[in-house]
């Protein structure tokens, strides 16, 4: 079976991450594995360490408007991963050769106890 | 290096070298070139799709007075993939595309194909050879990612039209009139939106990806969409009759639903939407603006809601989409209405947040897709006034059937 066909029939399975994150397979909508992680809020503490997985980049939004919440990337090697700091919401996007390797870092990033410390 | 997008804020368009650009996702893209290739018995499909994109890039190219490597650049900015097209000579070659967005786009959607798909890709590669060399070209994809290949790979060859029709820009512009008091009846900040999204990495990657909103965007030509649409629809009535318009034309209208439902739908599930309109939203009429007002960012002329009944009417204006433009200019008045993306698009967004329940984060599958617009009172949307037929602006209704 192709990775792309394996990922389909994955799409909709939910599992938890660590006490208070939720995964769920979605479909991406390139050759790639997508994932939302719900829950949080991830904190700066929790960004810092899923930093470690390439280069973090920032977008200040709140600047432009207070209400909104500045916007966080990480791009690594084989990985995306996107989302808002204090947001409770994280993509991520994984490329189909480091799929697993990459899958298992970033959830036991978000599962340490000090993520779980999650307000 | 990169070329530079004029935005037009005024009217909230974008061009690039006098020709408009609007950004679209895989879903829109792959769905309404399947519209087009599904009557391959009537038409000549093919030369349809690449014969409109030949024209609008070899527009753009010519204004940019385009330089060796211009087009490369330009297609990979766009959001197409990494074009080569350097063993081009005045006698023609190959070219490859590595992560061709229509390629992918189709076998993330539909699976692999039985033959080539990147038909947009071959209009763009014999434009560039037009333009470098001065010369007609014809351009045809021999090998497709979709169809199996490892690569996409196209032969370009002296010959085809001896000259292209010129395209009309950014079409035939109009004055807006003061946007209608409900426009702004929302806690959501749409010029900080429009100013957020401006701010986000909207220009391709080196591969050639647009990595915005969770979606696989392309920053594609208005005008390409406008040539494929209409000619479809024209040629459709010349070979087949006044039915098999009306099918053209619904299929067109589908294609925003499709847009809306996997676009608007992909974008209010991004972690953007989480970041920047989320946090602004107090009611569910709040998601209708939120998106609206993304919209706004996007190119497509300028969209305001006129009137919002909760869970059941949804009437917007919308100021110079970039269909109506297009068409006056191209095509000149017309006795229908013809803003068929918008109309998808508005019944699309009405179904997304009062049918599907978008705020739940609901996968948007084919599933969800069928369900969606064919189970219980789902909602359908009519053009009521439309700029070609000589309203000043365009009119979309939306309501549970």
């Amino acid at each position: 079976m192709s990775p792309s066909r394996r990922r389909q029939q994955l799409v909709g399975f939910k599992y938890r991450v660590g006490d208070s994150v939720e995964a769920e397979v979605r479909k991406s909508c390139r050759d790639e594995l997508k994932i939302l992680y719900a829950g949080g809020p991830f904190t700066r503490e929790a960004w810092a360490r899923l930093a470690a997985l390439g280069e973090a980049s920032v977008f200040e939004a709140s600047k432009i408007n207070a209400k909104m919440k500045d916007l966080i990337r990480v791009r690594g090697d084989g990985v995306r991963i996107e989302g808002a700091l204090d947001g409770e919401l994280v993509v991520a996007f994984f490329e189909e050769r480091r799929r697993s390797e990459k899958r298992h870092l970033l959830e036991s990033l978000l599962s340490r106890p000090a993520a779980a410390k999650i307000e | 290096m990169s070329v530079a997008v004029d935005i037009h804020a005024d009217r909230y368009l974008a061009s690039i070298a006098g020709e408009p650009h609007v950004f679209h996702c895989h879903h829109y893209n792959c769905f309404l070139q399947k519209s087009i290739t599904d009557q391959s018995a009537l038409l000549d499909v093919k030369s349809l799709l690449t014969d409109a994109a030949a024209e609008v890039v070899y527009s753009e190219l010519t204004h940019l007075n385009a330089q060796s490597d211009t087009a490369q650049v330009l297609f990979g900015q766009l959001g197409f993939g990494v074009l080569d097209a350097s063993a081009l000579t005045p006698q023609g070659g190959n070219a490859t595309v590595k992560g061709s967005h229509y390629a992918l786009g189709w076998l993330s959607k539909f699976g692999k194909s039985s033959a080539p798909v990147c038909f947009f890709n071959a209009g763009f590669i014999e434009a560039a050879a037009r333009q470098k060399f001065g010369a007609a070209f014809k351009c045809v994809e021999t090998a497709c990612v979709a169809n199996g290949a490892a690569a996409c790979t196209y032969e370009v060859k002296p010959g085809g039209r001896p000259s292209l029709p010129a395209s009309v820009g950014l079409g035939k512009l109009t004055d807006y009139a003061p946007r209608p008091a409900k426009a702004t009846q929302t806690s959501v900040d749409e010029s900080a939106i429009i100013q957020a999204c401006g701010g986000l990495p909207l220009a391709g990657t080196a591969e050639g990806k647009i990595d915005a909103f969770g979606v696989a965007l392309t920053r594609q030509y208005s005008n390409y969409y406008n040539l494929i649409s209409y000619r479809f629809d024209q040629q459709m009535a010349a070979v087949a009759g006044e039915a098999a318009t009306t099918a053209a034309r619904m299929l067109l209208v589908e294609a925003g639903q499709v847009c809306a439902f996997h676009t608007f739908g992909g974008i209010m599930e991004s972690a953007e939407w989480e970041g920047l309109i989320k946090p602004m939203i107090k009611t569910t009429e709040d998601w209708v603006y939120g998106m609206v007002s993304v919209v706004n960012a996007l190119g497509w002329g300028r969209w305001s809601v006129a009137a919002l009944e909760p869970g059941q009417r949804l009437e917007l204006v919308v100021d110079g989409s970039y269909e109506s433009n297009g068409y006056l200019a191209a095509f000149g008045s017309s006795t229908t209405p013809r803003c068929h993306l918008a109309t998808g698009g508005t019944s699309g967004l009405m179904n997304l947040i009062y049918h599907a329940n978008i705020m739940s984060r609901p996968a948007l599958t084919p599933a969800l897709y069928e369900k969606t617009f064919a189970e219980g009172r789902f909602f359908v949307a009519r053009e009521v006034e439309c700029r070609t037929m000589g309203a000043a602006a365009c009119r979309f209704v939306a309501e549970r059937l």
